[in-house]
Order: structure tokens, then C-alpha cells, then sequence
């Protein structure tokens, strides 16, 4: 059967430039998108629900936990000031824990604090007897304050973000092959008398 | 046949007796621990899933059939490709390996041929399905470097709601791992013995960029297999009706009318250059993947063993994701993207019914590219701020473009043998519009509801909602109940294009699929087990059906192919022919043992998929009514090494040509594939890690007849099965600097 050279020519033309249109919309695009953008505080990795049932479940190991407490479990969820991501993780985190009947069997109460420097709020878990403090994202830099003020307090300070464990927060959460791991800073949860049975501390990232 | 049948049953009462062994065994821990962690090593067990409702979730709450494959499994059970870990670890979901990439489906529905269209693809949220067809790969061609995914999420059912198109068997996003799960450096090296190398490098490192935190985490990998070779038998393929001889099966060979009949040496190959990195800065997220897949098999029907036979896939994918937190109400999520995919097939036959023009050997050329840039916003509205009510808000736009060409030419010349067909040179927009409201009544109770709404100019507008309610009535208990609905687009090829043996399609409508789901799950420690129950409709199924002799006539009158009549002519068109109804029952049950130190699972589905024809109901063809998985793991730890054997099973099958083209309709026997792995990091060499599996199938066929007989004739009544590659070994080498 006989080629028709001048049919495929004519047809090829527009599909050509077609074609060039795509390439050229095509690598615009990825120019715009390869524009850079500014981001915001890193997010936590596990959800509060989750975070809230495992902060439960872990003081009830925490021997020290029951003295600490007395006979309600005060929990202090530290909000950075004008940070909505911050603000958001301890609402939450007060919804999941107000579904919770009781941490370590103790009723419990949660109170939302804005956080202004780091020696105010040691001075807040004093005047309060908190049992726990729990910080949202947006404390990455206030971490090694946070670590200096509650060396000498009686309390579980818990992290959303795994990078506050190594920096002195005592107990934090992770997502590892879609599990949640629990992270401890061990030198720190001794300063700040959690003591965690090795059977608890065997399923923990130690730092 | 009904002996295939009992031997498929049999496994299920063995799986039954290790079930209550291992319940047995299980309680027995439980008493007998001294200070009860288990309960906490159950929390620590429950997988974290965001596919299903674009919200981070315990999988057990998630409003879908959730599962995530972990990359601890990956490694310890051998996994080396996506369908692999479809096959060995996860319930209800099985592929089916066709030598040529492979095909995957779910509770008892595959759709042969559809280059795994009906799945959704995601890898860290990005789509994976190609522009042109919506294909997705599960095999080597996917690109995905296994060493860099964190885990896996599987979405079983219909998953449109937030996804639009394609998500109608379900979803696959792999999520890879962050930089401090991939730090430093590493290469890779892993051989399939002797027949396939597989090399990596990757890279994870932290970094600050404009005073943010970032990260950058990537694997380049090469992959080239060739082989195994396998004999296939010598299939007679007549006396030509063209040529009124016995037929040609090779470019180099007379008309002997023999295809086969010798060991194929040449034309099974892969070759997978692939990359893939991630780029975080604060919020903002950049994605780039790209890949080459270049393969063949020696099971068409063209010339045997002809290594020109196969296809060449490009694709590359970009996406851009920045999400604000507005307020303690309102997060905002912007994702720019963009997708291309090009392919070049080539089909080589001599035979004179495929190649009617004379004692020449055609080249069926055939090449497609597409692309897509869109961009998705999503708003997440947390009403009470405590996320118990929470509505999201999306809508995507996409511009879309596809350009395709076939040409048949002549194989020694590269010269036309007649005009090429015009192809597809083709733009259009698609948008979307999507909500979903989930409502925490209480703490045992979760509710949630959605819909999506896609518009493309082919067709109206397709509305797929979705409902479904959990609720916890005992402690460590869930159950669920949810109707979902799904569609798949026609691609562009299905819907507009033709090549010179298939005519364009006429008015081709969207797939439906609705389908309702039940499920009750139970965690007790550190074990879950889930079992469940489905049933769904199947409506306007696109199909390449194979025109009568008088539509074939008709459509050469009509102008619809430039292709000459001859008697015989094999000409096809993509049709919506079928609806068809699908149910049955899955389970599953995993945990560990002894501290983490045995690990276990096993899943177990039988589904029925029946479709009505003239004489009845019939099965899908491919599709396993029975399909499960198990596994067993010892981890030695310190420098010992983890020893895994996990198993899949498959039962029964019909072949891919079951239409009556054959009597007795061929089936594929039960197949078994039982793989030991042994891993870990090599005691001598700080950095060093190792795996070596031992792959066996029991089975020596699978369900896809191969070679020009594609039906009965007089000179073969029966067809040739699909070979499989039964026993190997693998041995890979890891090192982290």
C-alpha cells in the first residue's frame, strides 16, 4: 500500500505544536511551583486523640505519678501566644483528653495557658500542682528555657513534636511506619522525678 | 475443575486451627505478663492513617477499610515491589502477575487489561496514574524506591469522595520516609538471581533554609531484569487466511505456521531507571518522581520471541503542597501539580491476518503523551476547635492534554505500509468540588459524611458520596458500617482515540461503583482482628470488545480504520458492556508475640464477582474468589538475623479468555507462592545490612492464555496458560554511611 508523504506531513504540523504548547505549559508550571515559599512551624505527627489517649495511658505507668497529682490530675496544655497551629493543638488536645474519664484513674482537668517565658509558667505548674504540661507546635525554640525551669519541678512535661524530646521535653510522640512511638528523655524525666518501668521504658525511643 | 476448587477451600481450615492456636497462645500471654503493657503495646500497634478522609486517624476509626503496611514489614517479608507487598501483606487486595507489569484487584474483582486503572495511586499524596489511560504500575515500573516509603496505606472500596476518578477498587499512597527515618547516605544493590539487578543510591538530610526547618530525602534507583526464559509450546496457528499458507510467527522464519514450540530467549525484559525526592520547608512540601519503564513479554500474539515486541513509559510528576493555619478555626492547603507520561509500544507480526500485506513483518507503532497541571485548595474547618466536628472544604481544577499517533509500518524499512491513523490531539478542564463532615458524637461514636462533585467535558457531572459510622460498644471493639461510591473517567484512549485495529469508541459513559461495607474489629493487646462483609454494583464497565465480522465490514465502510478487509480481520472498540454485582466476606488477623519478638498475620477474603450474559451469570475472568495471605516472623535481634516466611494464596481462576472463546473454559489452578526471608544488619560491618529470600509458587500456570490462539480452532482446541517463574532467589546488600 502507498504512503501519502504529504498527508502525515499536514496532520503532524499542528500536532507539533501542540505538543511544544504542552512542553512549554509544562515547564512554566513546574517553574511556578518550583518558586520558593515560606513555610510555617513544623506540625505535630500523630493525632491529638491519639496523643491524648497515650498521654493517659503512659502517666498511669509513672510511679511517681498518683503523689504528684494528689486527688485530681491538674493538665496544663501551653499555647504559644498568636501561633493559631499552637493554640489549635492544645484545644484539641483538651477536647480528646475531656473524653477520657480519668488519667492514671484520677479525674482530671485541663486548663489551656498562653505561654509568655519559661520561668512563668515553672511558676504556673507551682501555684497549680500540675501533673502534667503538654506543649503544642511552636515551642521549638523555647525548648532548652522550658528544660532549665522544670529541671527542679515535680512534673511529666509531654511534647506534640519528637524534635522536644532530645531537646529536654520528657516524654514525646513520633510516627514511625505509621505507628506512634513514644519518645523519653530519660536524663531529664530523672530530673523532673517520672520514673517509668522498664517494661514501659522498653517501648520507648530512649534519649 | 472441582478438584481445583476443593484444593483452594482446604487452606482455609488449616488457617482456621493455626487462628485459634495462635488466640489460644495470645490469651495465654496476656495472664501470664506480670506488669500488663499490653494495652499500651496496643495503642503502639494501631496504625495511623490519613488517606481515608484526609484526616489523621487510628486506622480502626478511619470511614473506610484502612490497613498501613509498614516499612519494617516491607523489608523483613522480602518486599520488592508494591504489588508484592499487596500480595503478602495486605487483606482483601491481590495482583496478578501477567509477565508485562502485572495487574492488581480487589475482593474478588480484577479487570484484566485495565494496566491497574481502578486503583488510585498516591505516593505522599500525589497522584501516580498516568494522564493518558489513568494507569498506575505495581510492579518495578512503578518507580518507587522501596527503601525510602515509610509505610503504606491501603483504602479498600470505593474511595472517590475526596479522590474523584479512578479510586473504585480503592487506594494505594505510599508515604515515604522523613529525613530522620533516612538520614546520611546509602546505596543499595539487590539481585534477583540470575535474572534481575536492582541498584540505589539515597540521600536524607536536614537543613535551614530562610530560618525554617527542612529536609530533602531521595533515592535514585536502576533496574534491569531479563528473563527468565520459558518454554512455551508450540501452538499451530493454521493455514492464513490471507496468504492461504501456513502462517509466519517470526520475521526471519518461513511460513511454518508453528508460534512457540522453543524456549523464548529474548523478548522478557525490564529496564527501570527511577527517582524519586522529596523537599520540605516548614509547611511547603515539593514532590518530584519521575521514571522510565521499558518492557516486554513473550506472551502476544505476534511474533514469538521478537524483542522489538514492548513498550517504553516515561513519566514524571510534580507536586507542591504549602498548608497555612489561618486560625484555630481555619487551616488552608494549597497543592499545585503536574503530570506527564509518554509511551512508545511496539507490536511486531508477520502472520498474514495481522499483517495483511504480503510476506513483509508489520510494525504496529503506536505512541501517546499526556500531561496534566491542576491545582487542589482545601479548607478544614474545625468548628469547635477540639476537633470533634471538623468539615473540609476542596476543589480542584485541572488542564489536561493528550496527543497520540499509530502507525503501521514496515518492520525491516520503518516505512508506512498505509496512512497512519489522525490520533488524539486533544486539551480540555476538568474541575471538582468536594465536602466531608465528620462529627465525633462522643467517644465511642464517630460519624462522617461527604460527597464530590467531578465535571469533564465527556461527560455530566458525577456526583460520588460516601457515608459511615463507627462505633466502639466494648472496649478495644469497633464497628463500622458505610456506603461509598466510586467512578473512573474513560481516559482519553478509551474514549477518543484509535489505532489502526481499534475503532474509536462511541459515547463511552463513566464506571460506577456503590457499595456497602460492614465490619466489626476487635484489638485485645498487642493482636487485631477484623472481619467484615461487602457488597457492591458495577455499572457501565468499559470493556475492549472484539467486533463481528459484520461490524467489522461495517466499520472499514464507515471510514472508522484505514485498515484493508480481509476476511478474518480482528478489529476491537471500547464499549460500556457491563454491569455486574460483587460480595463476600474478608478477615484478618495480626499481632505480635513475646515482646515484638514474633510477629504474625494472616488475612483470608472470598468475594463472588458474577456478571450477567445471555446464558446466566458467569466470573470475572482472572479475579480470585479466594485470596488470603499469611505470615509468620522470629526477630533474633542483636546481630541475629529476622527470619520471615509469608505466603499468599490465590484460588481458582478463570483465564483472561473465558468468553467461550475455549471448551472447557481454562482456568489457572490455585496458586501458592511461599517466600523465607532472612534479614538484618551484618554483624561485621557497622552500616552493613542484608536480605536473602527463596521465592517458591506451587503452581505452574497463570490465568492468561498466551500466543496467537486466542480462541479454538481446528489445529488447537485448547489454549497455552501463562507460565509462571517458580523458584528464585534474591540476594540484596545494603550500606548506610
Amino acid at each position: 500500500m502507498p504512503s501519502e508523504p504529504s498527508r502525515p506531513d499536514r496532520a503532524e504540523r499542528p500536532r507539533r505544536r501542540g505538543r511544544a504548547l504542552h512542553r512549554r505549559s509544562f515547564a512554566l508550571t513546574l517553574l511556578v511551583l518550583m518558586l520558593p515559599t515560606l513555610g510555617i512551624a513544623q506540625s505535630m505527627q500523630v493525632p491529638s486523640a491519639v496523643q491524648a489517649e497515650l498521654t493517659v495511658k503512659v502517666a498511669g505507668y509513672d510511679r511517681n505519678f498518683a503523689a504528684r497529682a494528689g486527688s485530681k490530675a491538674v493538665i496544663l496544655l501551653a499555647a504559644m501566644p498568636d501561633d493559631p497551629e499552637s493554640m489549635r493543638a492544645a484545644l484539641e488536645l483538651k477536647g480528646a483528653l475531656s473524653r477520657l474519664p480519668t488519667v492514671g484513674d484520677l479525674p482530671h482537668e485541663e486548663q489551656i495557658v498562653t505561654f509568655n517565658n519559661a520561668a512563668g509558667l515553672a511558676d504556673n505548674v507551682r501555684a497549680r500542682k500540675a501533673a502534667i504540661v503538654y506543649f503544642g507546635p511552636g515551642f521549638a525554640k523555647q525548648i532548652p528555657a522550658i528544660r532549665e525551669a522544670f529541671s527542679t519541678l515535680d512534673v511529666l512535661t509531654v511534647g506534640a513534636v519528637p524534635d522536644y524530646v532530645p531537646a529536654g521535653i520528657v516524654l514525646g510522640f513520633d510516627l514511625v511506619s505509621g505507628r506512634p512511638k513514644l519518645l523519653i528523655n530519660i536524663s531529664q524525666a530523672r530530673k523532673q522525678h517520672v520514673a517509668f518501668p522498664a517494661s514501659v521504658l522498653n517501648l520507648m525511643k530512649v534519649y | 475443575m472441582q478438584s481445583l476448587q476443593g484444593v483452594g477451600v482446604r487452606p482455609a481450615h488449616s488457617i482456621a486451627r493455626w487462628l485459634i492456636g495462635v488466640l489460644l497462645i495470645a490469651a495465654t500471654e496476656r495472664v501470664a505478663s506480670a506488669e500488663d503493657v499490653s494495652g499500651l503495646e496496643g495503642m503502639l500497634a494501631e496504625p495511623i492513617v490519613s488517606s481515608a478522609s484526609k484526616q489523621s486517624e487510628g486506622a480502626s476509626s478511619a470511614p473506610a477499610l484502612s490497613m498501613s503496611l509498614s516499612a519494617e514489614d516491607l523489608r523483613r517479608y522480602g518486599i520488592k515491589t508494591l504489588a508484592e507487598a499487596i500480595d503478602f501483606l495486605a487483606i482483601g487486595v491481590s495482583s496478578s502477575d501477567n509477565l508485562n507489569g502485572g495487574e492488581v484487584g480487589a475482593r474478588g474483582v480484577l479487570l484484566t487489561g485495565d494496566r491497574g486503572s481502578h486503583f488510585l495511586l498516591l505516593v505522599d499524596g500525589n497522584v501516580m496514574n498516568d494522564p493518558l489511560r489513568g494507569g498506575a504500575s505495581f510492579g518495578v515500573g512503578a518507580g518507587i524506591p522501596l527503601e525510602l516509603v515509610d509505610h503504606i496505606e491501603i483504602v479498600v472500596g470505593p474511595g472517590s469522595v475526596l479522590y474523584g476518578s479512578n479510586a473504585m477498587l480503592g487506594l494505594v499512597n505510599v508515604v515515604t520516609k522523613r529525613a530522620k527515618d533516612y538520614s546520611g547516605a546509602r546505596v543499595i544493590v539487590e539481585s534477583s538471581l540470575p535474572t534481575s539487578i536492582r541498584t540505589g543510591v539515597g540521600v536524607g538530610t536536614p537543613f535551614t533554609l530562610f530560618g525554617q526547618d527542612g529536609e530533602v530525602t531521595t533515592q535514585l534507583e536502576y533496574f534491569k531484569q531479563q528473563g527468565p526464559d520459558f518454554f512455551f509450546s508450540a501452538e499451530n496457528t493454521g493455514v492464513d487466511r490471507f496468504t492461504g499458507q501456513p502462517g509466519r510467527n517470526s520475521r526471519n522464519d518461513g511460513p511454518t505456521g508453528i508460534w512457540g514450540g522453543r524456549t523464548a530467549r529474548h523478548s522478557l525484559f525490564a529496564e527501570a531507571p527511577s527517582g524519586l525526592v522529596r523537599v520540605a520547608l516548614g509547611n511547603t512540601e515539593l514532590h518530584l518522581q519521575g521514571s522510565y519503564y521499558k518492557h516486554g513479554a513473550p506472551t502476544g500474539p505476534g511474533d514469538f520471541d521478537d524483542p522489538a515486541t514492548g513498550e517504553r513509559e516515561t513519566r514524571a510528576s510534580i507536586g507542591l503542597s504549602h498548608r497555612i493555619a489561618v486560625s484555630t478555626l481555619l487551616d488552608l492547603s494549597v497543592r499545585g501539580y503536574a503530570s506527564y507520561y509518554d509511551t512508545k509500544s511496539h507490536f511486531i507480526a508477520s502472520r498474514g491476518v495481522l499483517c495483511p500485506f504480503g510476506l513483509v513483518t508489520c510494525d504496529y507503532a503506536s505512541t501517546g503523551s499526556a500531561s496534566w497541571v491542576g491545582l487542589e485548595m482545601q479548607s478544614t474547618w474545625d468548628w469547635f476547635r477540639d476537633g470533634h466536628f471538623v468539615t473540609i472544604v476542596g476543589a480542584d481544577g485541572r488542564r489536561r492534554g493528550v496527543q497520540t499517533r499509530s502507525d503501521t509500518l514496515q518492520v525491516d524499512t520503518g516505512t508506512p505500509l498505509y496512512p497512519a491513523d489522525r490520533g488524539l490531539d486533544r486539551s480540555d478542564f476538568t474541575v471538582a468540588a468536594y465536602a466531608q463532615q465528620t462529627w465525633a458524637v462522643s467517644q465511642f461514636v464517630k460519624l462522617s459524611g461527604g460527597a464530590r462533585i467531578d465535571s469533564d467535558p465527556r461527560f455530566s457531572p458525577v456526583v460520588t458520596p460516601r457515608i459511615a459510622a463507627d462505633w466502639n460498644p466494648w472496649a478495644g471493639g469497633t464497628i463500622k458500617l458505610s456506603y461509598a461510591s466510586a467512578f473512573r473517567a474513560p481516559s482519553w484512549d478509551e474514549a477518543d482515540n484509535s489505532t489502526a485495529r481499534r475503532i474509536k469508541a462511541d459515547h463511552l459513559l463513566p464506571e460506577k461503583v456503590q457499595s456497602f461495607d460492614a465490619s466489626v474489629q476487635h484489638h485485645f493487646g498487642t493482636h487485631r482482628l477484623v472481619m467484615g462483609g461487602f457488597y457492591s454494583h458495577w455499572t457501565n464497565l468499559v470493556e475492549l470488545v472484539a467486533l463481528s465480522d459484520a461490524e467489522a465490514i461495517a466499520a472499514i465502510r464507515n471510514g472508522q480504520t484505514t485498515v484493508p478487509f480481509t476476511p478474518g480481520i480482528e478489529l476491537t472498540q471500547y464499549r460500556n458492556s457491563r454491569d455486574f454485582t460483587n460480595y463476600g466476606m474478608n478477615m484478618g488477623l495480626d499481632g505480635a508475640l513475646d515482646s515484638g519478638h514474633v510477629l504474625y498475620g494472616l488475612t483470608l477474603t472470598g468475594a463472588l464477582a458474577k456478571r450477567n450474559v445471555s446464558s446466566g451469570t458467569t466470573r470475572l475472568p482472572v479475579a480470585p474468589q479466594l485470596l488470603g495471605n499469611a505470615r509468620l516472623a522470629f526477630v533474633l535481634g542483636q546481630d541475629l538475623p529476622t527470619i520471615a516466611l509469608a505466603t499468599h494464596i490465590l484460588g481458582p481462576r478463570p483465564a483472561d479468555l473465558s468468553d467461550g472463546q475455549f471448551t472447557p473454559t481454562p482456568y489457572a489452578p490455585t496458586q501458592v507462592e511461599l517466600r523465607l526471608t532472612l534479614s538484618g544488619d551484618a554483624p561485621w560491618i557497622k552500616g552493613l545490612s542484608y536480605r536473602a529470600m527463596v521465592n517458591y509458587a506451587v503452581a505452574d500456570r497463570g490465568p492468561y492464555v498466551v500466543g496467537p490462539v486466542t480462541s479454538s480452532i481446528p489445529s488447537e482446541t485448547s489454549p497455552q496458560l501463562i507460565p509462571v517463574d517458580r523458584f528464585r532467589t534474591t540476594v540484596g546488600l545494603a550500606y548506610a554511611f
